[in-house]
Order: structure tokens, then sequence, then C-alpha cells
């Protein structure tokens, strides 16, 4: 990528946009805020064209980036309104980003989001980052800047934690 | 489909064991409608995945983005102005010297061409005639002197004449 010219910037670069979007949105559960940061992280990039050149993994650079502007303002959101955890929570289980067929199932997804939500912040970026985005361990320890082994560690905790809850749920939930 | 397999993948995606590959196999297995009863639970989790996959910016997204990439200042073209403002600044320095010269030569000619700043005339002829002038004024005004100095010799003449008659 030798001098990116604003062809390559929407070739290579724009196409991105969804996923910083939804690990943006992962973590400030607000769609406004979201589309801020990734257009904000976009910016930047376009910006720093000339030393980003070098970069071997760019979309790694952006998923950084994304992470460290989302809890930037997730810790300025706590500063100025000291939200409690469940206020997270309940923004969470309000936004009906996923609509599904049955009622049933649909509340079963709220809970599978909330469930996530409640998850430490490091292993839900991690679940999010391999479940969703089909992320590799390195390209993991590489946008979360942790090794290789906290990020298998924080995915068998977030795994287990999700099964443990996943058949409280449907023990008296679904079934 | 081999439901041993699922079984065995599943066990070992809890336990954090399975390949990007293996993982993509359980999420395409869970995207049918109908698995047995016990794996409902991780249908639902697949499914919260697949169903969160999905979720994009919209289009008019790429839009606000190229008008604001395009509104920000071109590095390269900084650059091209920096290099022409230091062009111009190099030949409004050049272009001061080379007036400066300029003058300072106008003047330098003009006191050459001036007789009386300059020791020698072109012509013997005239230098001659000025040279001349120059030991007439001399000799007028060193005669003029002479005559003075007579005056003050009377005095002395006179002053001598007092003091022989006082002796006397």
């Amino acid at each position: 990528m030798v001098n990116m010219s604003l062809e390559t910037f929407k070739t290579q670069v724009l196409p991105i946009k969804n996923k910083l979007y939804r690990f943006a949105l992962s973590m400030v559960k607000s769609e406004p805020e979201a589309q801020d940061i990734v257009q904000e992280v976009l910016i930047r990039v376009w910006n720093r064209r000339k030393d980003l050149e070098q970069l071997d993994n760019l979309e790694a650079w952006c998923m950084r980036i994304t992470r460290n502007l989302s809890l930037d303002k997730l810790k300025s959101k706590h500063m100025s309104k000291t939200s409690g955890m469940e206020e997270g929570f309940d923004v969470s289980q309000n936004n009906e980003m996923t609509p599904y067929r049955s009622a049933e199932m649909k509340d079963t997804m709220k809970n599978i989001t909330g469930l996530i939500s409640s998850l430490p912040e490091k292993q839900k970026q991690v679940i999010h980052l391999r479940d969703i985005e089909g992320y590799s361990y390195k390209e993991i320890s590489e946008v979360l800047e942790i090794d290789m082994n906290q990020v298998k560690v924080n995915l068998f905790r977030a795994r287990k934690t999700l099964k443990e809850n996943l058949l409280n749920i449907n023990a008296y939930g679904l079934q | 489909m081999d439901f041993n397999k699922i079984e065995q993948l599943l066990e070992r995606y809890w336990e954090g064991e399975t390949s990007l590959e293996e993982e993509r196999e359980l999420r395409d297995f869970f995207d049918r409608p109908e698995v047995p009863a016990k794996w409902k639970s991780a249908q639902v989790l697949f499914r919260y995945f697949n169903e969160q996959r999905k979720v994009d910016l919209d289009g008019l997204f790429d839009e606000k983005v190229i008008a604001q990439v395009e509104d920000t200042p071109d590095i390269s073209r900084g650059k091209v102005r920096k290099l022409f403002y230091d062009l111009v600044r190099v030949a409004a320095v050049g272009l001061i010297l080379i007036t400066a010269t300029y003058f300072v030569r106008e003047q330098y000619l003009e006191q050459k061409d001036d007789p009386y700043m300059v020791d020698t005339f072109e012509n013997p002829k005239e230098a001659f005639e000025e040279t001349k002038k120059a030991l007439l004024m001399i000799s007028k005004n060193f005669n003029k002197g002479r005559k003075e100095a007579k005056k003050v010799g009377a005095f002395n003449d006179a002053q001598e004449k007092v003091k022989s008659g006082n002796e006397l």
C-alpha cells in the first residue's frame, strides 16, 4: 500500500467499518455513539495514512483504536452520570438489534444479550472478536494488546460462564 | 449430519479448544430450524452470534465519512505549498541583494566620474592647467602672508629702536 489514495481507502479501509461498528456497539451500547466512534477511527486512518503504510495488520490497528475510543467514552459516561451496572444492562436489553420470528426466541435473545453484557469487559471483548467476528487468537491478542494465553484463558472463562447460565435460562425460560 | 461429531465439537467448544473452522461448522449446524432438544440452549447462543454478525451501518455512513475525508487538508498538497513558500522566500532575499548591488554600483560609478573625488585627470594638459592654478593660488596667498609678516617686522624695528633709546 504505497501512498494510500482515496480509492485505496474506499476499497481497503471503509469495508472494515461494520466490524468496527459492531465492536464499538458491544461496548458503548448506543448506536449513534458507536457510529461516531467508527467515523473517528476512519478519519484517523486517513490522517495518518503515511504512518500506516508499513503496518501489516491495519484491521487489528483499527479495532484497537475502536476499543480505546469506546472505553474512553464509557469512562467519561461513568464520570458524568455514574450510572450503575443495572442501567447499562437495561439499555442493552431495550436495544432491539435482533428481530426474531417467535416472541419466545426474542425473549431468549434478550437474555443472551444480557448474559453477555454481564461478563467481565475483557471476556466480553474476547467472545465478541472470536465468536462474532471469527478472529484468530493472534489477531485478538493484537487488538486487545494481551498475550495469546490471556486470550485463551478469557475465552475459556467466558464460554464456561455462558454454558452454565444458558442451562439456567433453559431450565425456566425456553422449555 | 453426524450428531456425534457435533456433540464432540460442542464439548470442545465449551472448553475453548475448537479451531475457527470447527466453530464455523457449529454455526452452520445451528442455523437450521430444528435441533435436538438438548442443544436448544446452544442453538440460541449460536443464533445470537449469527444475528449479531448482521448488524451493519447504514449506507449514508460511507458518504458522510468520504465527505469528511475529502474535506481534511491533504498532507502532500501541504508539502508542495510549503516548498512554494520557501522558494518565494529565497527569491525575495535574492531580489533584495540584486537591488542593493545595483544601487551601490550606481553610486560607485557616479563617484568615479567626479574629478575632485579622484586624484588624476585623464587629460595631461588639463592636469597641468589645474596644477598651475593651484600653485598660483598658493603663491598669491603666500605673498599676502609675507606682506603681513613685513608689518610685524616694522613693529620689531620700532621695538629695537625703543630698546636702544632706553640704553642711551
